[in-house]
């Protein structure tokens, strides 16, 4: 961070109105305050809801198709797909699995913001059937920094990492690792062509956070699925909430 | 870019503050910034620039304080700052298994109007 410590104006004497006001405001109250308010709301509806996050690229809308596909005459799925532009992504769940409400939020009138925040999460929530939702999966915006710090509400976190990233990324970062309950090593598929040993992924993961539970996958040829509809099947609020 | 939302923050809050006090012009933002944000100050200076173009924090100073990111270790015990930005890894003994106590504020400390 390049810090501007020290670029202070120059107190020289035409300021003779100046006035120092104490503020000590947390800007991350606001996102803490909608987050709340989501978080009510689901537990109300008794709504479960999902936090998926990885890189760009991971993954994430592949494995959704995949799994609107599944689920979509077993339980009631909403998706809510986060990208800063097209609504590409939620049209591709709903070609996949027409029965299940797959809604986009365009962070383009967010300031382009590469990352979900819970009043995105709360302004798109008007255009979600809750009658027709048990479950509720967010696709988070391609990033692995930012929408690690950002509570929506949740229930749970899911990180993806794909195989073709490489497996050092856990190191890299440890943020969004150390946030997430579980861990998708995805595009199994590709693990001969790539130097990529998900042992290593997972003792990492898992010296950052002792309960990780990880599963490999692959969303082209099926490859673990079956073990992620179950882990979605299995789904329990949460207990208490992010920081 | 998750500078704009904090930018958008700053300058409503200041506004608001500036109004309160019945004050004409805000001269200077104080903000204390934790490195856990990552956030790029450049990005957040231009960001606030331009969403204070034409109201009562036109021209604005920022006057950035960074928070450093602390540690604790639960292997070793001891407290330190990462050698590396944003690698959350004990600088004394390498492990992992590390608690963030420091570098997460993200606050507007104090403003000067006039
Ligand atoms: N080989 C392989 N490719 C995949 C797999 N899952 C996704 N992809 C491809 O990876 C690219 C990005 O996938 P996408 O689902 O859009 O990623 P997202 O950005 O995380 O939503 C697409 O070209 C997918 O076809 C997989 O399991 N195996
Ligand atoms: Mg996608
Ligand atoms: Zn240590």
């Amino acid at each position: 961070m390049a810090s501007l410590s020290g670029r202070h104006h120059p107190k020289d004497g035409t300021s003779n109105a100046m006035k120092k006001i104490e503020i000590n405001k947390d800007l991350k109250g606001e996102n803490q305050e909608y987050a709340a308010a989501n978080r009510e709301l689901f537990l109300k509806h008794g709504m479960k809801v999902v936090n998926i996050m990885s890189s760009p690229g991971s993954g994430k809308t592949a494995l959704l198709e995949k799994t609107a596909a599944h689920f979509q005459d077993k339980l009631k799925l909403a998706v809510l797909v986060g990208d800063i532009s097209t609504n590409r992504d939620a049209e591709r769940i709903k070609l996949a699995a027409g029965g299940v409400q797959s809604e986009q939020i365009v962070t383009e009138k967010y300031g382009s913001a590469c990352h979900l925040d819970a009043r995105m999460i709360s302004e798109a929530l008007p255009r979600i059937d809750f009658a027709q939702t048990d479950i509720l999966v967010i696709e988070n915006v391609g990033n692995l920094v930012c929408p690690a710090g950002l509570y929506l509400g949740e229930d749970k976190r899911v990180v993806l990492l794909s195989v073709p990233e490489g497996d050092d990324k856990v190191k890299k970062y440890p943020v969004m690792f150390r946030e997430a309950e579980l861990l998708l090593i995805t595009k199994m598929d590709l693990i001969c062509a790539c130097d990529f040993d998900p042992k290593k992924v997972e003792a990492e993961a898992r010296e950052i956070k002792g309960e990780i539970e990880v599963l490999r996958l692959s969303a082209k040829t099926g490859e673990g699925l079956a073990e992620w509809y179950q882990w979605i099947d299995r789904l329990e609020s949460r207990a208490t909430s992010y920081e | 870019m998750h500078e704009y939302g904090i930018a958008k923050g700053i300058i409503d809050t200041v506004l608001a503050e500036a109004e309160k006090h019945e004050a004409k012009k805000i001269k200077s933002i104080e903000l204390l910034i934790g490195e856990f944000n990552n956030i790029v100050a450049d990005a957040l200076v231009l960001n606030v620039e331009m969403l204070a173009h034409g109201t009562a924090a036109q021209g604005v100073k920022l006057d950035i304080k960074r928070q450093p990111l602390r540690v604790k270790c639960a292997a070793c015990g001891k407290q330190g700052e990462p050698k590396e930005a944003l690698v959350f890894v004990c600088p004394f003994c390498d492990s992992m298994a590390v608690e963030i106590t420091g570098g997460k504020a993200l606050n507007i400390v104090s403003i000067e109007v006039e």
